[in-house]
């Protein structure tokens, strides 16, 4: 996932909390890499149409990807790789040796609706299979679904409260050291003008999707990751990024991405049309927040997002 | 590592989940990404792990340089008898706070 991580514990019982959920992250880190090429998301991704059997975590991906490609009516879209690797992203952006393996067959399906109904989780016998052709990224979900799963196996464990936060995709439960609740801070894509605000929640998740964070040039054209599912292209979104604050962090991560689809002139009403919390920054710089965020003070713009 | 040690003020709180009596330790830690793993830096020496061989949460955590464990210990405070920590998937209080307390917190942003 490259990224960094942050554990805030409340109350641990285990003696180092810290550590442990970094171990369980790495275990879903070489369950869940494009990037590692005997991970369960590999091997699908090279099955060749046929059951490849996985861990139980990634049961549980594949069936969150397909819920929450039904639930964003495929906004968010986890089959979208091949559009990613042929635009330049198919190394990992933290060691070059580390490669996409795609199949010859790979391609974004044409009609994406029989391709996701073509996706077989069996639980029974622990296995998912692909349509031929079909591959799996869990960029765009998989870090909110990690946050999740570590903050729950920490709960479980009788820690008190627990926040894991992957890369700026997050999960918190149980009790907030502050009684007024978990506290996050949204940053501003221009990391230099600080927060656009502090927001906190009781429970659930947050995510950001950005096209400014991560990316990449090829020849002379920056490219995003931020892939446009209607068109198969990179999006043309005038957002430069988008926070939901939702039930779950993979809940959140998946209407991030959806959202930011959405626009400036529209973010809003998507967002209010799924009882979502959010604030978006548009590249020119407005700051653009649901009414439970607007607050008592005014947040200073910091101009155009370059 | 640092530690700091706060007592939570005496005013009105809303209910909480019950939690258990005895002093509440915070632990706050940053660790940077290696390439095939999401985390390969943590400040302190290589430990000896407990648990099962098997278990992959039990794997000793490669040793690099870098940042920061800060454990911040509140005093406990009064049960006031709720109860339930489990995860909820509830639609989550969203508020937006003008005067942030000084309790470690966490930041969202785009993909590192």
């Amino acid at each position: 996932m490259a990224s960094r991580v942050q554990v805030i514990v409340n109350t641990a019982v285990e003696p180092d909390p810290v550590r442990s959920t970094m171990g369980f992250l790495e275990h879903l880190e070489a369950l869940w890499s494009r990037f590692v090429p005997d991970s369960d998301i590999s091997r699908l991704n090279m099955g060749a149409g046929g059951p490849v059997r996985v861990a139980p975590e990634t049961l549980v991906l594949v069936r969150t990807m397909l819920e929450a490609w039904s639930a964003t009516d495929g906004l968010y879209d986890p089959t979208l790789l091949p559009i990613l690797v042929d635009a330049g992203y198919g190394t990992s952006k933290v060691d070059p040796r580390a490669t996409t393996a795609l199949p010859a067959s790979a391609a974004v399906p044409s009609h994406p609706r029989e391709c996701i109904g073509g996706i077989i989780v069996d639980d029974d016998d622990g296995t998912v299979t692909l349509p031929v052709g079909v591959t799996l990224d869990p960029g765009g979900i998989g870090k909110g679904l990690a946050a999740d799963l570590a903050v729950a196996r920490l709960l479980a464990g009788g820690t008190a409260g627990a926040l894991v936060s992957i890369g700026g995709d997050l999960a918190a439960g149980g009790l907030a050291p502050d009684p007024a609740g978990w506290m996050i801070d949204v940053e501003h894509p221009i990391a230099s003008i600080g927060p656009v605000m502090t927001v906190s929640i009781d429970h659930g998740g947050a995510a950001t999707s950005s096209r400014v964070s991560r990316t990449w040039r090829v020849q002379d054209r920056q490219h995003h990751h931020i892939v446009d599912p209607r068109s198969g292209d990179e999006s043309d979104t005038d957002l430069a990024a988008v926070t939901v604050f939702s039930r779950s962090g993979h809940h959140a991560e998946a209407f991030a991405t959806a959202a930011i689809l959405h626009g400036s002139d529209d973010v809003l009403e998507y967002l209010g049309s799924l009882d979502l919390s959010g604030v978006a920054v548009s590249v020119d710089g407005r700051i653009i927040a649901s009414p439970d965020l607007h607050g008592t003070q005014s947040v200073d713009a910091g101009g155009p997002v370059p | 590592m640092t530690t700091e040690d706060t007592t939570r003020p005496a005013r009105q709180r809303p209910k909480k989940a019950h939690v258990a009596r005895g002093a509440r330790v915070v632990a706050v830690g940053l660790a940077s990404a290696t390439a095939l793993g999401l985390v390969g830096i943590l400040a302190e020496p290589q430990r000896a792990t407990t648990g099962s061989s098997n278990d992959p949460a039990a794997q000793p955590v490669p040793t690099v340089t870098g940042p920061i464990l800060r454990i911040v210990v509140h005093h406990p405070v009064p049960d006031d008898g709720d109860d339930g920590n489990g995860p909820s998937y509830a639609r989550p209080m969203v508020r937006r706070v003008d005067a942030p307390s000084t309790i470690p917190r966490a930041s969202t942003h785009g993909s590192d």
